[in-house]
């Protein structure tokens, strides 16, 4: 026994969800439901009032969609019809007449000065734009023919879309009841508020969009300053001296800041550049050998070696002691931050906007106060590098704590582990992975701030590519492309050396 | 065997000298007849309102659902008191969300009861501070979990030495005791592999080495052989059997599976709901089912390895000798499988004998099929 979307359960059910006109309802839905050909019949409501029948039954998606199709067309028809295509056309034409009704007076006066040669010169002339506004004339014509057309068609398509409306109306209808049956806050039955709500947005768009650019009076008052603000201006003035008072007042702060991370910066340089480049590579192959394998060796071995051939090397070492010092502080910052943010939610709920934020904002945004507290050289440098390095890392490793199963966690628990021991013994190393990949991801993200840190005095190879950049030329730019690509490479496989060499 | 032994008793002489100066310690072995765990009256509501939904619990006696309704809790545990002698494996048995699970981390209080009192070698463990409740869920009870929860970044020997690793024992006496637990186990030879190189059985193997790794009083088995295929799961059961005889550990194992709880557990509490239906032992369950729930539960269950004769004889009239002169004879705790044999071989009653050799009962061939079919 088949049982039928007719009986009693689904027609009340269905009368319950749409309320008036729920007989039509009924029987639609069971067509739909059972398939027959009876469920294409259209629903005359939706054919006539469109989106405002799918606004008064709450399906507001379609309203929206609908709708603003249906303003995009009437727009067009009314631009067409009132000669919109051609109307360039047209005011050209006139002007090209008149500038040739001017020449043939001129013509006029010329001749009877007795200067016969300048008159037909003018009349030449005269003749020539005559011929020209002919020509726009009959483009304006060729344009006004085509819009009657185009808006036959735009006509066409109005009513083709309300055809569609009607059919698919009620199976839209049919899903939203669906729904409905499964979730109770789904929008049913008709209300008039809906209408008038919807209704008020059309009228508002419609009125707007088609006669405020002809009512000047409406268009001053509609149009509102949308390039420039005062607003705006007022805000930023305040900033500015908000920044201003902080810089003074925070002087030795960032002072002691300035100094400390400088001095830091300056001895990882100072050790990178004082080894002889021959020993460095020796130690750097060594220890890429021993963390990540002879492959990896190889690779660093003819990576530095070409730093060394090609001239960057003290430029790479300065900008490794820079980003390198950055990505290290970065990690240090941000991998206790992750574990915060991975043990405890509501930390990860304060965090994770700022996170988001450190990593959308442009570079250049927070480069300007940066440079207001701590001046231009190496420590914006590196500042600005953390702040946009230090997300990933801080992330992921909340992400790889999140994910340690709970029994596992249960389990430490449960053998009389303190929430220290859990931690290190458990927790993070099952997290490993997830923050390793951090780890990666923060080392790449510095490295791509050479650029930028160069551009505020930090040297280094960024320098280069400014220069590469101002001066167009494209090998010597590619040459500094692959020493940056070099280093990245060398720090990020001596760094996940281990990690390959154990899965 | 011995090896593990020796370990263990050293290891023992070691915690015993610990445990003298601690609360837990002084009350530990007292009394053999003392129960090893024991609950009274433990109720346990998840909720924000908790502590309300339990005073209206208690005042006006709500059900499930109108917890649910007015306080937005669940009840999980409703009620449940039982107690475990030493030695003695208390199967719980209930579907899922029977609060089978909640209730056996109560025992270590891996979740705090709302109300009620759970004590662990006479010591109430909602009064211990957590430093003494680290030591006892290291030291007096090891958990088997159904998913294993074993540490994949470990080798064997580091999974079931992690409990002691825990506690600060050296890594001599660890790996000492945790190669023990390993032999023990079956898994010698594995000791340097990964989780990940076992196959299931094996892992879960491991899982109970673990446990059994520092040698504690109480075993919690939450359903451990539950993800594993039939034959493993019998295998480990078998092994798990004969293990906990010779150790003498005092289990609670959890389980969904009726036939296991039978076959492994002295006891077998059945619960439903949160609450235990039933406790006693596979026969008086077989025999008396408490309610529908458990009758309809035990139905399909074969009776032939659970019954005795106690269970399925005609006691004999005083007045009325038995008919067959040289009847086979057995006693009152021979099984219903034996007395099928006997009755097969001499296709005759059996004369059933108390210990002073009185006849007190007889089974004929045909008690003995109406006892394999009977269903109440």
């Amino acid at each position: 026994m088949t049982r039928s979307y007719r009986e009693q359960d689904w027609s009340s059910s269905i009368a319950e969800f749409t309320g008036v006109n729920s007989s039509y309802y009924q029987g639609k839905f069971a067509d739909l439901f059972e398939g027959s050909r009876a469920r294409l019949r259209p629903n005359w409501a939706a054919a006539i009032v469109g989106p405002l029948w799918a606004a008064s039954r709450g399906l507001f998606g379609a309203f929206l969609v609908a709708g603003l199709v249906e303003i995009a067309l009437v727009i067009g028809i009314v631009f067409l019809s009132t000669g919109g295509l051609s109307v360039d056309n047209m005011s050209r034409a006139q002007s090209l007449e008149k500038l040739s009704e001017a020449r043939l007076t001129q013509a006029n006066d010329e001749r009877q000065k007795g200067n016969e040669a300048a008159a037909n010169q003018m009349q030449e002339l005269s003749k020539s734009l005559a011929q020209s506004a002919a020509n726009e004339r009959a483009v304006a014509n060729d344009k006004a023919r085509a819009a009657t057309m185009l808006i036959v068609s735009t006509i066409a398509g109005l009513l083709g879309l309300r055809a569609i409306f009607a059919v698919a109306g009620d199976w839209l209808y049919s899903r939203q009841y669906m729904r409905w049956r499964r979730d109770r806050a789904t929008p049913s039955r008709r209300s008039y508020q809906r209408v008038v709500a919807c209704g008020l947005l059309l009228v508002i768009i419609y009125v707007v969009a088609l006669f405020g650019a002809k009512v000047p009076q409406l268009a001053s008052t509609l149009a509102i300053q949308t390039n420039t603000s005062e607003l705006a201006g007022i805000t930023a003035t305040a900033l500015d001296r908000f920044f201003t008072s902080i810089t003074q007042s925070g002087r030795s702060i960032f002072d002691a800041i300035t100094g400390s991370i400088s001095a830091l910066v300056a001895s990882v340089e100072s050790l990178l550049e004082g080894l002889p480049w021959i020993c460095t590579i020796l130690v750097v192959v060594f220890a890429a050998w021993l963390l990540a394998g002879s492959g990896t060796a190889a690779f660093t071995g003819a990576g530095l070696v070409y730093l060394a051939l090609f001239g960057f090397w003290q430029k790479s070492m300065v900008t490794i002691a820079l980003l390198g010092t950055a990505a290290v502080l970065a990690l240090s910052i941000g991998i206790p931050l992750g574990i915060l943010c991975g043990k405890s939610p509501r930390a990860y709920r304060i965090f994770r906007p700022m996170l988001d934020l450190m990593q959308t904002m442009p570079a250049f945004i927070y480069l300007v106060p940066i440079i207001a507290f701590f001046g231009i050289g190496k420590t914006p440098g590196v500042l600005a590098t953390i702040i946009f390095g230090m997300p990933p890392v801080a992330r992921l490793t909340a992400l790889g704590l999140q994910q340690v199963p709970l029994s596992i966690r249960e389990a430490a628990v449960a053998f009389g582990a303190t929430p220290w021991q859990s931690l290190v013994k458990v927790e993070l190393p099952l997290a490993m992975p997830s923050i390793m990949a951090g780890i990666n991801q923060t080392i790449l993200m510095c490295l791509s701030m050479v650029v930028i840190a160069s551009l505020i005095g930090a040297g280094g190879l960024g320098e280069d590519v400014l220069q590469a950049l101002q001066f167009a030329s494209v090998g010597q730019g590619f040459l500094v492309g692959a020493a940056v690509l070099i280093c990245a490479i060398i720090l990020d496989r001596l760094i996940q050396g281990k990690r390959s060499n154990n899965q | 065997m011995t090896n593990f032994a020796d370990a263990m008793h050293s290891r023992s002489h070691a915690s015993a000298f610990e445990e003298g100066q601690l609360r837990v310690g002084n009350q530990l072995g007292v009394d053999q007849r003392e129960p090893v765990v024991s609950c009274s009256n433990v109720w346990k509501i998840f909720g924000t309102r908790a502590p309300e939904a339990m005073e209206a619990i208690l005042d006006e006696g709500l059900g499930k659902d109108e917890v649910l309704a007015r306080f937005g809790c669940v009840v999980a545990v409703r009620d449940v008191s039982f107690s475990i002698k030493k030695g003695e494996i208390l199967a719980i048995m209930g579907l899922s969300g029977s609060g089978k699970s909640t209730l056996v981390r109560h025992v270590n209080r891996l979740i705090e009861a709302t109300t009620g009192i759970i004590r662990l070698n006479g010591v109430d463990i909602s009064k211990v501070t957590s430093a003494e409740l680290r030591s006892i869920r290291s030291k007096q009870v090891g958990m088997v979990f159904q998913d294993f929860a074993l540490l994949p970044h470990r080798t064997v020997r580091d999974n079931v030495a992690f409990g002691l690793e825990l506690q600060g024992v050296s890594k001599r006496q660890r790996w000492a005791n945790a190669q023990a637990a390993i032999e023990q186990m079956d898994l010698k030879g594995w000791e340097d592999r990964v989780p990940s190189e076992l196959s299931g059985g094996m892992r879960q193997r491991v899982g109970i080495a673990r446990a059994l790794a520092a040698d504690p009083s109480v075993l919690l088995m939450d359903e451990p052989f539950g993800a594993l295929d039939p034959l493993i799961r019998r295998d480990l059961q078998d092994q798990f059997l004969a293990l906990s005889r010779d150790l003498g550990k005092t289990t609670l194992f959890i389980t969904h599976d009726l036939e296991e709880a039978f076959h492994l557990g002295d006891r077998i509490a059945i619960m439903k709901d949160g609450a235990i239906v039933q406790l006693g032992t596979a026969a008086d369950i077989i025999t008396s089912p408490a309610d529908a729930y458990v009758a309809d539960f035990v139905r399909g269950i074969s009776r032939v390895p659970i019954l005795t004769a106690r269970h399925v004889m005609t006691p004999a009239n005083s007045t009325e000798p038995p008919h067959v002169a040289n009847a086979p004879v057995a006693t009152l705790e021979t099984p219903l499988a034996e007395l099928i044999a006997t009755g097969a071989k001499t296709r005759s009653d059996i004369a059933i004998v108390d210990q002073s050799g009185r006849t007190v009962g007889m089974v004929t061939i045909e008690t003995m099929l109406s006892a394999m079919k009977e269903v109440r």
